[in-house]
C-alpha cells in the first residue's frame, strides 16, 4: 500500500463507494452496447433452439466445438478469483487485498458464463435435468462413471461455494455502503443484504472465523474444479485427450488465464475510478509474475505432451500432435504457442510488466491464447481421430461465434452491474492495512 | 349398464379408446390419432410382416427379391436366396425401389400436356393409335410374359419393336452372334475362375448381373471354398469401381483394349499350343504392335498369358467406359480369349446364357428418331426409357419426339422424357406389378406385387392387353408362337385354379396381365397335374428353374472380320462411366441413392470430374475446386473435382446419372449430364453407341458467394489413404492358400507389448469385468476382401432403420446419417491400386468407450452383447460420439423430416428420432427381437441368423455374417477364429463384437513397406521388443505373432477362453 499515511478511513470510503449508483454517460453507453451484444447472443441461442444444433458448425465426428471450448475457457477464468481470494488469503499474501474483490466477482460471473454452455451445448435442453441425481418415479440415476456428471457436481459446488465466499466477504462493505448512503431505499436494501451488520467485536470475531473457514473450503476447489473439467478430456479415449498430465496442466492454464483476466479487468477499472491508492503497479506486477510462473508450467505441459506423444510410439497420439502443428489447424496451434508461451515472455522485462499498457495488452493476448488452446485440444483431436476414414474439418458457424461473443457480453453485463452496485475493492480489508484514525501506533494498525 | 356385457364393453373400448385417448405429455410432439384395423384384412396381423417373393424390375439382371410387407405397404426389399440370379443378395437399386413407389413426384395417374386424363381416354387413344398400324415400341429389354405379349401385339398390329437401353449390350450380343451364332449374351460365372480379367466392364457393380457376379467373385476369393484365391487383373484406362478390387491394373491407352485382348489371345494360344479354331483370326494379330499401342509392356502381357494358359479363368469384355468405335471387336476379342483359355461351359456359359429378350442397337434408335423427326412415325410408345436424357444432345431427341403425333410414354414421372405432346402412362413400380422375367435362359422368375398400387397406375402388360382387346387384335397364327407341343394337358389343369379365364396359351382374352402371366407359365413350364398347387409354390418360392440347358460345343465362326485393335485416343478424352447407384439416370429420382456417398469418390448429390493428380495440378485445382468440361459447343459445369490416383493423365472421367434438366422429380436436378458431351457415333458392326470418343476441354472454374455454397461438395470418405494406421489389414493370398503363417498388415499396426508378469500374477489388463452374456453375444464378421464397396449395405441399413436423408447442404458438414460408413482407402499407386474398403459401424464393444461417458445412461450394454440405445433418455451431450474410436455414432442435428410420401416407406418397427438424439447401429435389434419372440420359449436361436441384419441380408457378396459368438459352431465364431480375422484397433482392448477378415493381396509384400514415413524408428524398436516377447509367449497367439500385435492377437484368438476365465474370476 503506497501512501499509507495519506489514505484514511474516510478517504477509502469516499473513493471506493463514490463511484457506486451514479452511472456516468460512458458507463451507460458501454452497458447499452454490451446489452446489444448480449441480445444478439440470446438471439443466436434462440435460433439454435428453434432450428436444432445443426445451425452450429459441427462436422461429425467433431461433436464438441466452440461451446465446450468457451465453457472450459470460462471455467478457467473462474479459477484466478478463488485462488487469489482464498489461497492467497490463507498464505497472507498482502498484494491480494486490493485485487481480490474484483477477482472474486470475476470468478462468479465467469462460472455463471461457463454454466450456460453445457445448456447451450446439449441437444435436448429440455431434458438437461436428467443429469442431476434427483429422486424420480422411474428410479433413474445419472451415470456416476461419466466425467460429465462429475462436471455437474464440480461446477455447481464451485458456484455455490464461491458465491457464498464472495458474499461473506462483502458483508462489512455492504454495511459501509449502507452507512454512507442517504437514499432510504438503498439503505433498506443494503441493510438486508448485510444482515444488519453493525461491526461489533462479536460480529467481527465470528465473521473472521467464518471467512477463514470458507477460505479453507474454497482452497481444494481451486484444484478440483478444473481437474474435473480436464477429466472430461483425460478420461476419454480420444487421442490428444487421453493424458494423465491434464489435471495439473489444466489447473495451471486456468490460473494463467484467470490472472491474465484479472489484469485485463482491473487495469481499466483502476484508471477509470482512479484507485491507484489501492491498486498500483506492484499488485499488477505480482499478478504478472504469477502468470509467468503458471505460463511456464503450461509451456512445460505442452512440451511434455508432445514428447510423450512421440515417445509412446503410438501413431494415433503422435498423429494428433503432428497434425495439430502441421495440419489444417496449424494456425490455431501457432496462436496457442505464440500467445501462451512466447509473447508473455516479455514480462521478464521489468519495464514491460510495470507498464500498464504492457500488462494490459499482454494479458489480453494470453486470454486469446488460452481460448485457442482449448479449441486446439478439442477441435483438432476430434477432427483427426483413430479412423482416417472420418477425418474432417470443423469450422464454427456464425451462431457459435455469436453465442460465444454473447457470453462475453453476459460476463461484462454482470461485471458492469457489479462495479456500480458493490464496492469493487474490499473496504474493510484495506482499512485493516492503513493507520486507524486517532491512532498513534502505526505498527499496531498494520 | 345392465345391457352391456363384457364383450360389448370391449367393443366400445376398442373402437373409442384408441381414438379418444390422446396423450399430450410432450407439447412438442404433434398429436396423432391411431386407428386400429376395424375390419382386419385376412392374412394380415398388425405388427407382423408378410413376405412376398418377387423379381426386381430395375435392370436386366432381374434378381429375385423378397418384399417385406407391413400393414399394406412394402417396407423393405431383400434378395431371394432361392433365386439363381443374385443368390440372396440385393443391390442398392433394388433396395431403394420403395422410393420409386412412394415418391411424391410420382405423376399419380395418366397425364397429357401436364393435365390429368383418365385411363379410359388414354387407353382409347392408345388403342386407336395402335390399331391404325405403324406404331413403334421403343423400350427397355423385356423378357418373359411381357416379351411374349409384345411379340403378339406386334404380330397382330404390325407394331415395330425397338428394345434398347443406355449402357446396353448390343456389342456383346452381336459379337456372340457373330462368333458362335448364339442369340444371347453369355452368362458369367466367376466362382470357378482363378484368374479374372476385365477390359473395363463394371461387372461388380453396374454391368449385366452385378449381384450374381459379386456372389461368384466372393466364392472365387474365398480359399476355404475352392482352395484358391482368384487373382483379378483389370485392363482399362481408368480404375473403375470394379477395378478398385483388382490385384493388378494394367493401364491401357483409351481405345486400345480390343488390341490387348487380341494380343493376349494370341499369346495364350501360343502357350497352350492351340487356338481352338481361332488360328486364322489370331494369325492377323500383331501382339507387340497392339501392346505398344495400348502402352502396356508386352512382357507383362506375357506373364499374364502364362497364368491364363495355366489356370481356369474368366474374361469380361469392355464396359461403358471402354465402349469405343470398335466395341464389337473388344467384345469379340474377349470371347475369343475366353475360347482360347477354355472358359466356355465352365465360367462363361452360352447355353444357360443371359437372356435380354429382343436387343436392338443404338443405331436402330437413331434411325427411329430420324424417322420421328421426318414425321414418318405416327405412333411411338416409349417404355420406361429416357431417350432425351440418355442420348447425345446433338441428336435433338426432344425435337424428334415433338414431331410424333401420337406419343405415349410409360413413366412414373421421373426423367427428362415427358414432352408436351406425350401421353404419360404411369406403370407403377415393380413392387406393385404382376410380371415375370427370364433373366437367364431356363431360369424363370415371377414378379408378384408386394402391395396394392399406391397411385392410379397400370402396368405395361395390362395396358397392352386392354389395347389388344379394344383394338380387337388377333394373333395371326397363334400356333406359331407356341414353342412347346405337349401343352394340351396344361389347358385343363389351369382351369382348376382360380385364374378366371386363363388358358394354357395366353392370349389377348386374358382378363388381366396377372392371368396372362399365369397362362404363360402354364404354357411354358407347367407339366404336372395340379396347377393350382404348383402355382402357389411358384409364388412362394419366387420362380422356377427349368432343367439346366446343355452347354453347347462352341465353335468359332471362321469368317470373322479382321481384328480391329483400335487406336489410342489422344489427350483429353472423356472417360464416361456409369454411376454405381444411379446407373443411366433411371434411379436418379430416388433420394436415398443420392444420399449414400458414392463408394469410390465419397461425393453425394452431384456430378464430378475425375482427374489424375498431375492433371489437377496442371489445371490448378484441388479436391475442393470446380471445373467446366466442354465439347462441341456443349458446356458442362461447374463440376466438382475428384483427384484420383486411378486416372490416366490428361483425360477426364465423369459419371452418368445426374443432371436431369427437365427432371420430373426434384431429386434429379442435381449435377450435370455428361451424355450431352458425347458425339453421336455408333460402332459400325453392332450399331452400339460410342461412349469413348469425345475430346473435351477442361477449364478451371472459380466460384464465389452463393455459387460456391451451391456447388460446394465434400467427399464423405475422409482421408484418401490409411495414413499408416491399421484399419484394413491385408494378407498375402498365396500364404493363406498354402496355410502358411499369415502376417496381417505386414507389421502395420500399433505394437502393444504385454507384460508376462501380469499374466503370471493372474492379474487382468481390464479394470472392469467383462460384461455378462449369458446366452448370446451377437457378433458380425465382415470380409474386407470380398467386400466390393457396392454400398448395398448402406442403402439397406438406411431403409431398415429409418435413417433420415439429410441432403447436400448437411453433407457439406459431414452430417450423413447412415449408420454404416463405407470407408475407401486408396493405398497403392500405379499398377497396384490397393484400394481397401472398410465397413465402419458400431463395433458393439464389450468394453465400450461410449457407455461409460454417457451421463444419463442413454447407452448401455445389454445381455446380448449389444450397445443398446435409449433414445428417450438421450440428452445430447454427444460425449459418447467423441469417445468412440470408430467414429460410429450419428447425431440428429435437426429433426430430419422425410419428404412427403416417404413416411409410408418407413419401417414401423423402428422409431424415428428427433433433433438432439444420438443414434447408431444396434445390429438391427428390432429383427433380433422379432426372431427371439418368434422362437419357442427357452429356445436358443442358433440357425438362420447369419443374414439377420439388414446389411448381412442384402450383401451381394455375402461378406457380412451375423451370429452368436457364444455358440462355438456358429458361422460367425468360426470366421472369428480364422487367422485372417482381426478387430479394428484391437489394441484399444474395447473387445469388439465386430471382426474383420483381412484383404487378400497377390502382391508380395516387402516387410515394413507399409510403414515408411515418419514411423520408421518407432516401429523398428517395437518390432525388436515384440520379437522378444513373442519368444516368451511360446504358442500363445502364435498365428498372429507375426502380425506384431500381441494384444490383438492374444485377444481374439483366446476369445472363448477369455470369456470363460473372466467369468470365473468375477
Amino acid at each position: 500500500m503506497q501512501n499509507e499515511n495519506a489514505v484514511t478511513y474516510g478517504l477509502v470510503n469516499k473513493e471506493v463507494i463514490e463511484p457506486l449508483f451514479k452511472p456516468s454517460l460512458a458507463w451507460a453507453a458501454i452497458f447499452a452496447v454490451d446489452l446489444l451484444i448480449l441480445a444478439f447472443g440470446v438471439y443466436c441461442w434462440s435460433y439454435q433452439l428453434e432450428w436444432g444444433m445443426g445451425v452450429a458448425g459441427y462436422t461429425p465426428p467433431v461433436f464438441w466445438g466452440v461451446y465446450i471450448t468457451t465453457f472450459v475457457f470460462w471455467v478457467g477464468i473462474g479459477h484466478a478469483g478463488t485462488l487469489i481470494s482464498a489461497i492467497l488469503y490463507l498464505f497472507r499474501a498482502r498484494f491480494r487485498t486490493g485485487v481480490y474483490r474484483a477477482a472474486e466477482a470475476m470468478t462468479i460471473f465467469a462460472v455463471l458464463s461457463a454454466g450456460l454452455f453445457p445448456n447451450i451445448h446439449v441437444g435436448r435442453l429440455w431434458y438437461v435435468y436428467f443429469l442431476f441425481p434427483y429422486p424420480n418415479q422411474r428410479l433413474l440415476w445419472p451415470n456416476f462413471k461419466s466425467p460429465l456428471v462429475w462436471d455437474v457436481f464440480a461446477i455447481s459446488t464451485y458456484l455455490t461455494i464461491s458465491s457464498v465466499f464472495f458474499f461473506v466477504g462483502l458483508i462489512p462493505d455492504i454495511a459501509a455502503v449502507r452507512d454512507s448512503n442517504r437514499n432510504p431505499i438503498i439503505k433498506k436494501v443494503y441493510n438486508m443484504l448485510c444482515f444488519g451488520w453493525r461491526g461489533t467485536d462479536t460480529q467481527w470475531r465470528h465473521y473472521m472465523a467464518a471467512y477463514g473457514f470458507f477460505a479453507a473450503l474454497c482452497t481444494p476447489l481451486v484444484v478440483s474444479v478444473h481437474s474435473a473439467v480436464s477429466w472430461d478430456f483425460a478420461m476419454a479415449q480420444t487421442a490428444g485427450w487421453h493424458s494423465t498430465i491434464f489435471p495439473p496442466y489444466f489447473v495451471a492454464g486456468a490460473i494463467f488465464s484467470g490472472c491474465a483476466m484479472v489484469i485485463t479487468l482491473l487495469v481499466p477499472i483502476t484508471k477509470i475510478f482512479k484507485w491507484e491508492n489501492y491498486l498500483n503497479i506492484l499488485h499488477f506486477e505480482a499478478m504478472a509474475k504469477l502468470c509467468l510462473l503458471t505460463g511456464f508450467i503450461l509451456t512445460y505441459s505442452y512440451i511434455i505432451e508432445h514428447f510423450i506423444g512421440w515417445y509412446s510410439d503410438n501413431p494415433y497420439e503422435w498423429g494428433i500432435f503432428v497434425d495439430r502443428a502441421t495440419g489444417q489447424y496449424d494456425w490455431i496451434f501457432f496462436m496457442m504457442v505464440a500467445c501462451n508461451c512466447v509473447i508473455p515472455l516479455v514480462w521478464w522485462f521489468k519495464k514491460v510488466r510495470t507498464n500498464l499498457w504492457g500488462l494490459w495488452l499482454v494479458s489480453i493476448v494470453i486470454n486469446i491464447g488460452m481460448w485457442f488452446e482449448r479449441y486446439n485440444i478439442i477441435a483438432s483431436s476430434l477432427a483427426h481421430q483413430f479412423d482416417p476414414g472420418a477425418w474432417v474439418l470443423y469450422v464454427p458457424s456464425w451462431v457459435e461465434i455469436g453465442i460465444m461473443v454473447g457470453s462475453f457480453a453476459w460476463f461484462f453485463m454482470w461485471f458492469l452491474l457489479f462495479v456500480k452496485l458493490m464496492p469493487a475493492i474490499a473496504i474493510a480489508e484495506i482499512k485493516e492495512m492503513i493507520k486507524p484514525p486517532l491512532s498513534t501506533d502505526t505498527e499496531e494498525a498494520a | 349398464m345392465g345391457d352391456m356385457n363384457r364383450r360389448d364393453f370391449f367393443k366400445v373400448l376398442g373402437t373409442t379408446g384408441a381414438v379418444g385417448t390422446l396423450t399430450a405429455c410432450d407439447p412438442r410432439t404433434p398429436v396423432e390419432h391411431i386407428y386400429p384395423y376395424v375390419v382386419q384384412p385376412e392374412q394380415v396381423v398388425p405388427g407382423a410382416p408378410t413376405f412376398f417373393a418377387s423379381t426386381c424390375g430395375d435392370c436386366v439382371a432381374a434378381c429375385g427379391t423378397v418384399l417385406r410387407h407391413r400393414e399394406g405397404r412394402v417396407v423393405f426389399v431383400a434378395g431371394n436366396t432361392e433365386s439363381p440370379v443374385g443368390q440372396g443378395g440385393a443391390c442398392s437399386v433394388a433396395i431403394s425401389a420403395t422410393q420409386e413407389a412412394f415418391n411424391a413426384d410420382h405423376i399419380g395417374g395418366p397425364q397429357k400436356g401436364g393435365e390429368d386424363v383418365s385411363w379410359d381416354d388414354a387407353l382409347a387413344a392408345l388403342s386407336a393409335a395402335v390399331s391404325g398400324g405403324s406404331a413403334t415400341w421403343l423400350g427397355r429389354y423385356r423378357t418373359g410374359a411381357l416379351d411374349r405379349l409384345l411379340g403378339d401385339v406386334a404380330a397382330a398390329s404390325g407394331m415395330q419393336r425397338v428394345h434398347w437401353e443406355a449402357f446396353g449390350y448390343e456389342s456383346l450380343a452381336t459379337a456372340s452372334k457373330l462368333a458362335f451364332g448364339i442369340d444371347g449374351v453369355p452368362r458369367y460365372q466367376v466362382a470357378g475362375a482363378h484368374i479374372i480379367l476385365s477390359f473395363g466392364a463394371d461387372w461388380l457393380n453396374t454391368w449385366l448381373a452385378p449381384v450374381d457376379h459379386q456372389a461368384g467373385y466372393a466364392a472365387a476369393r474365398t480359399h476355404e471354398q475352392g482352395g484358391f484365391v482368384a487373382e483379378f487383373v483389370s485392363i482399362e484406362p481408368r480404375v473403375s469401381h470394379t477395378g478398385t478390387k483388382c490385384d493388378q491394373w494394367l493401364k491401357s491407352n483409351p481405345g486400345t483394349e480390343a488390341g490387348v485382348a487380341f494380343a493376349l489371345a494370341k499369346l495364350v494360344a501360343e502357350k497352350k499350343g492351340s487356338a481352338m479354331g481361332a488360328e486364322s483370326l489370331l494369325s492377323q494379330v500383331d501382339a507387340a504392335a497392339f501392346a505398344s499401342a495400348a502402352g502396356i509392356d508386352l512382357a507383362k502381357l506375357d506373364v499374364l498369358a502364362t497364368k491364363l494358359a495355366a489356370k481356369p479363368s474368366i474374361i469380361f469384355p469392355g464396359g461403358v467406359t471402354t465402349q469405343g468405335e470398335n466395341s464389337t471387336h473388344l467384345a469379340l476379342a474377349s470371347l475369343v480369349l475366353n475360347l482360347v483359355c477354355g472358359n466356355f461351359g465352365t465360367t462363361v456359359l452360352l447355353g444357360a446364357h443371359t437372356n435380354l429378350g429382343v436387343v436392338s442397337s443404338y443405331a436402330d434408335v437413331v434411325k427411329l428418331l430420324e424417322a420421328c423427326a421426318a414425321g414418318s412415325v405416327k405412333t411411338l410408345i416409349i417404355d420406361e426409357l429416357d431417350p432425351i436424357f440418355t442420348l447425345p444432345a446433338e441428336l435433338k431427341v426432344a425435337d424428334a419426339l415433338k414431331a410424333v403425333p401420337n406419343l405415349f410414354v410409360f413413366t412414373n414421372g421421373s426423367g427428362d422424357t415427358h414432352p408436351e405432346n406425350a401421353t404419360l402412362l404411369p406403370p407403377g413400380s415393380w413392387l406393385e406389378q404382376w410380371g415375370d422375367a427370364e433373366p437367364v435362359k431356363g431360369h424363370f422368375q415371377i414378379r408378384q406385387p408386394g402391395m396394392a398400387p399406391q397411385h392410379n397406375t397400370m402396368s405395361q402388360g395390362d395396358v397392352l392387353l386392354s389395347v389388344a382387346k379394344s383394338a380387337a387384335l388377333v394373333i395371326p397364327s397363334a400356333a406359331d408362337t407356341v414353342e412347346g407341343e405337349a401343352e394340351d394337358e396344361a389347358v385343363s389343369s389351369t382351369d382348376t385354379y382360380a385364374l378366371g379365364d386363363a388358358s394354357a396359351v395366353p392370349g389377348f382374352e386374358a382378363v388381366d396381365f396377372y392371368r396372362y402371366v399365369a397362362g404363360h407359365w402354364a404354357d411354358k413350364l407347367f407339366t404336372g397335374d395340379d396347377f393350382a398347387a404348383w402355382w402357389i409354390e411358384v409364388l412362394q418360392r419366387g420362380g422356377f428353374a427349368a432343367a439346366p440347358s446343355e452347354e453347347p460345343e462352341v465353335s468359332l465362326n471362321p469368317e470373322l472380320p479382321a481384328p480391329n485393335g483400335g487406336s489410342a485416343l489422344s489427350g483429353n478424352t472423356l472417360l464416361f462411366f456409369p454411376h454405381a447407384h444411379l446407373l443411366d439416370g433411371r434411379t436418379a429420382n430416388r433420394p436415398s441413392l443420392h444420399e449414400v456417398p458414392h463408394p469410390v469418390s465419397g461425393l453425394t448429390w452431384t456430378t464430378w470430374a475425375e482427374m489424375s493428380p498431375a492433371t489437377a495440378q496442371g489445371l490448378g485445382v484441388d479436391k475442393d475446386g470446380h471445373v467446366t468440361v466442354a465439347s462441341g459447343g456443349v458446356e458442362l459445369g461447374p463440376l466438382n473435382v475428384r483427384v484420383s490416383k486411378g486416372m490416366p493423365d490428361g483425360h477426364v472421367a465423369i459419371p452418368s446419372g445426374n443432371g436431369h434438366q427437365d427432371g420430373g422429380s426434384r431429386y434429379e436436378r442435381f449435377g450435370a449430364n455428361p451424355v450431352r458431351l458425347l458425339k453421336p457415333a455408333a460402332d459400325p458392326v453392332s450399331g452400339a453407341m460410342v461412349y469413348l470418343s469425345s475430346e473435351v476441354t477442361v477449364t478451371k472454374t472459380v466460384l464465389s458467394g452463393a455459387d460456391w455454397e451451391k456447388y460446394k461438395r465434400v467427399s464423405l470418405k475422409g482421408s484418401e489413404d490409411m495414413d499408416n494406421r491399421p484399419v484394413v489389414l491385408d494378407a498375402y493370398a498365396p500364404d493363406v492358400v498354402e496355410g502358411k503363417e499369415v502376417e496381417l498388415g505386414h507389421g502395420m499396426g500399433v505394437h502393444v507389448v504385454k507384460d508376462p508378469r501380469i499374466e503370471a500374477a493372474g492379474m487382468s489388463y481390464d479394470m472392469y469385468p467383462e460384461p455378462e452374456h449369458p446366452t448370446y453375444r451377437w457378433g458380425l464378421s465382415i470380409n474386407l476382401d470380398t467386400c466390393t464397396g457396392c454400398g448395398a449395405c448402406e442403402v439397406a441399413c438406411n431403409a431398415e432403420n429409418n435413417v433420415p436423408m439429410t441432403g447436400p447442404e448437411q453433407h457439406q458438414l459431414w452430417r450423413y446419417m447412415g449408420w454404416i460408413r463405407l470407408d475407401r482407402f486408396w493405398q497403392g499407386e500405379g499398377e497396384n491400386p490397393d484400394v481397401r474398403y472398410s465397413m465402419a459401424i458400431c463395433q458393439q464393444c464389450a468394453h465400450a468407450p461410449c457407455e461409460g461417458v454417457c451421463p444419463v445412461v442413454a447407452t448401455y450394454h445389454n445381455l446380448d452383447g449389444l450397445n443398446a440405445m435409449i433414445y428417450n433418455r438421450c440428452v445430447g451431450t454427444r460425449y459418447c460420439a467423441n469417445n468412440c474410436p470408430y467414429s460410429a455414432r450419428r447425431f440428429n442435428w435437426h429433426t430430419y423430416r422425410w419428404p412427403e410420401g416417404f413416411e409410408l416407406m418407413l419401417n414401423p418397427d423402428v422409431v424415428t428420432r428427433e433433433a438432439g438424439v444420438m443414434e447408431k447401429c444396434t445390429f438391427c435389434i428390432q429383427r433380433i427381437r422379432h426372431v427371439k419372440t418368434e422362437a419357442r420359449p427357452n429356445t436358443v436361436l442358433s440357425q438362420d441368423v447369419e443374414r439377420l441384419t439388414a446389411c448381412a441380408e442384402v450383401c451381394p457378396s455375402g461378406s457380412i455374417v451375423f451370429g452368436n459368438r457364444k455358440e462355438a459352431d456358429s458361422a460367425v465364431t468360426k470366421l472369428a477364429e480364422s487367422p485372417l480375422s482381426y478387430q479394428l484397433f484391437g489394441e484399444l482392448n474395447t473387445k469388439n463384437g465386430v471382426e474383420y477378415l483381412a484383404k487378400l493381396t497377390h502382391t508380395k509384400p516387402h516387410h515394413g513397406e507399409a510403414h515408411g514415413g515418419g514411423h520408421g524408428d518407432g516401429h523398428g524398436n517395437a518390432d525388436a521388443t515384440h520379437g522378444d516377447v513373442g519368444a516368451d509367449h511360446g504358442d500363445a497367439g502364435h498365428k498372429d505373432a507375426a502380425q506384431g500385435d500381441e494384444a490383438q492377437g492374444e485377444h481374439h484368438h483366446n476369445h472363448g477362453e477369455d470369456h470363460g476365465s473372466d467369468a470365473d474370476k468375477h
